[in-house]
């Protein structure tokens, strides 16, 4: 390769993803421009959480690896903001998982994003390098979304050992993650600090959700074994008060 | 503004095709008011003309509203209509008001890819425009924060260089406050600087210390600008690069020696994982279920 050839492709897919970077900070910019369109959920503009709506049962089925699952939108989270969808890279002993999210924009942006080449928006970038071990009923607190060929799987892992340990990447080419992060005023600095505020803004509210006591926790609502034609309507006449109602008798 | 009935009226049934006439026009009509909306901000505010992107009929901002978070065609596979309904304020279930800004928060993505080609190709940055704003205080260009490629002829410039980032690290490691040093440390071990053994190690609030890493960032990039003023822009990037590498391993090196800091040593970058990934590497071939792939 020519020297300074792969300054010129990362110059290029720099400019790309700082233009995407950019355009996000606009369109964020509209929201704030008075519309009542995104309006933050309660807790961001400074009221308490109001109890989080129980996630209805599908919600809090076990997770597995390999999934795909998009989290929860736990009130007062960047989940509440935007779906977040993760994938379940491993499972370890105690029983928790190794989770890594994806991205919220179409190339990597560091040396630890991973392009999937996964055609759904949502999935085209693996953020490894957040990656983290999340116990299983946090892990739970998320849909199944899909699930990746386990080929996928392989190389993610493959990334977060290299992040770890060095070790060299076999099967993922360096085309397929970002350009290096060094400077200390690149932007990319402060999107990594937002990206992983944002999965331990959630591990937090799960945590603390799943803590409540039981009797605290909303309830669902309470279904009564009763046909809906045996509930007396407001309208419908009834005795007047202090009169018994007249029992039928039973046929004989 | 649709009703929620309408609202959930598409989530039952699946798709707007197989909604009431009047729920199809009434959702249409929103998503489309609210796709306008995001792309006219976008064209005033850079000056755009009116592209295709910036300007779609009602069907087709629904169709890429629809189809932007579709992984598959399965019920899971639109797993984001269980996000949208879910993201209620009241334990009653979600509000019209709930739906909409929901539905909102999804077209912001649905809008950005959409434009992302028409924003990013005209305007591609040019490898000396200033990608900080000037209200930070310090300027840095696209190419400043691509690496250098040093050849072996250069291997004598860069040991100089080196040298002379550890010595301007001792002293701008020295000048970062507590805060700052524990913002710069946490990030270096991969937390979150909510994380509340990252507050609590800083003795100020997530934001406090949020704003604390920015000031350290800045405050490191200054100090090599402010110790060589002569130097070119391309050398001054180089040196601060090599600072900033210098400073986080000075960081870290002070961390180890704090006994108080032990706990964060320990969590911060995991400890080590037993995977079993068994399940996911049975089978070589795609599920039907597997998401689609390009």
């Amino acid at each position: 390769m020519k020297p300074g050839a792969n300054n010129e492709r990362h110059s290029r897919h720099l400019a790309r993803w700082l233009a995407e970077w950019k355009l996000d900070g606009l369109l964020r910019l509209a929201d704030a421009d008075g519309s009542p369109a995104a309006s933050s959920p309660p807790a961001e503009q400074g009221r308490p959480i109001p109890p989080a709506p129980l996630p209805p049962a599908e919600v809090s089925d076990e997770p597995d690896v390999g999934e795909i699952r998009l989290l929860y939108p736990l009130p007062g989270t960047e989940a509440a903001q935007r779906p977040i969808y993760v994938a379940v890279l491993g499972k370890k002993a105690d029983g928790s998982f190794l989770i890594a999210p994806f991205g919220r924009f179409s190339l990597p942006a560091v040396p630890g994003e991973w392009r999937t080449r996964i055609r759904p928006p949502p999935l085209r970038v693996l953020c490894v390098w957040n990656a983290r071990t999340i116990p299983a009923a946090a892990a739970a607190l998320s849909w199944r979304a899909g699930r990746l060929q386990p080929g996928k799987v392989r190389q993610a892992l493959e990334l977060h050992d290299h992040l770890r340990s060095g070790a060299a990447l076999a099967s993922i080419s360096d085309r397929d993650i970002g350009p290096p992060l060094r400077h200390p005023l690149d932007p990319r600095l402060q999107y990594q600090a937002e990206e992983a505020d944002a999965i331990e803004g959630f591990l937090t509210a799960a945590e603390s959700w799943l803590n409540r006591a039981p009797l605290a926790r909303p309830q669902p609502p309470v279904t009564y074994d009763i046909a809906p034609s045996e509930w007396k309507l407001a309208a419908e006449s009834r005795a007047p008060y202090g009169k018994r109602p007249r029992r039928r008798r039973k046929r004989r | 503004m649709p009703p929620t009935a309408h609202w959930l009226e598409w989530k039952k049934t699946c798709a707007l095709g197989l909604c009431s006439p009047v729920a199809q026009a009434a959702l249409r009509a929103f998503v489309h008011a609210r796709f306008l909306r995001y792309t006219s901000f976008y064209a005033e505010s850079i000056d755009a003309g009116n592209s295709s992107a910036t300007s779609p009929d009602a069907r087709e901002a629904w169709q890429w509203f629809e189809s932007y978070f579709e992984l598959q065609r399965t019920r899971a596979g639109k797993s984001y209509k269980e996000w949208l309904f879910s993201r209620a304020s009241d334990v009653l279930g979600p509000t019209t008001g709930d739906i909409e800004s929901g539905v909102s928060l999804l077209l912001r993505n649905v809008v950005r890819s959409r434009l992302r080609e028409d924003y990013s190709s005209p305007r591609m940055l040019s490898l000396d425009a200033n990608i900080v704003p000037p209200s930070q205080g310090a300027a840095v260009s696209l190419g400043e924060l691509l690496p250098d490629d040093f050849d072996t002829a250069d291997e004598v410039e860069r040991r100089e260089l080196e040298r002379m980032a550890d010595a301007l690290a001792a002293a701008a490691a020295t000048s970062l406050s507590h805060r700052e040093r524990i913002a710069l440390l946490g990030r270096e071990l991969g937390l979150s600087l909510a994380n509340p053994q990252v507050v609590q190690a800083a003795e100020c609030g997530k934001t406090a210390l949020a704003e604390a890493y920015q000031t350290a960032l800045r405050a490191v990039a200054s100090y090599v600008a402010d110790a060589y003023p002569r130097e070119t822009r391309a050398y001054l990037a180089a040196l601060a690069v090599s600072v900033f590498a210098a400073v986080r391993r000075r960081i870290v090196s002070w961390a180890r020696a704090e006994k108080s800091l032990s706990g964060l040593l320990t969590i911060g970058r995991g400890g080590p994982l037993t995977i079993s990934v068994t399940a996911a590497m049975s089978n070589g071939e795609p599920t039907k279920n597997e998401a689609r792939s390009e």
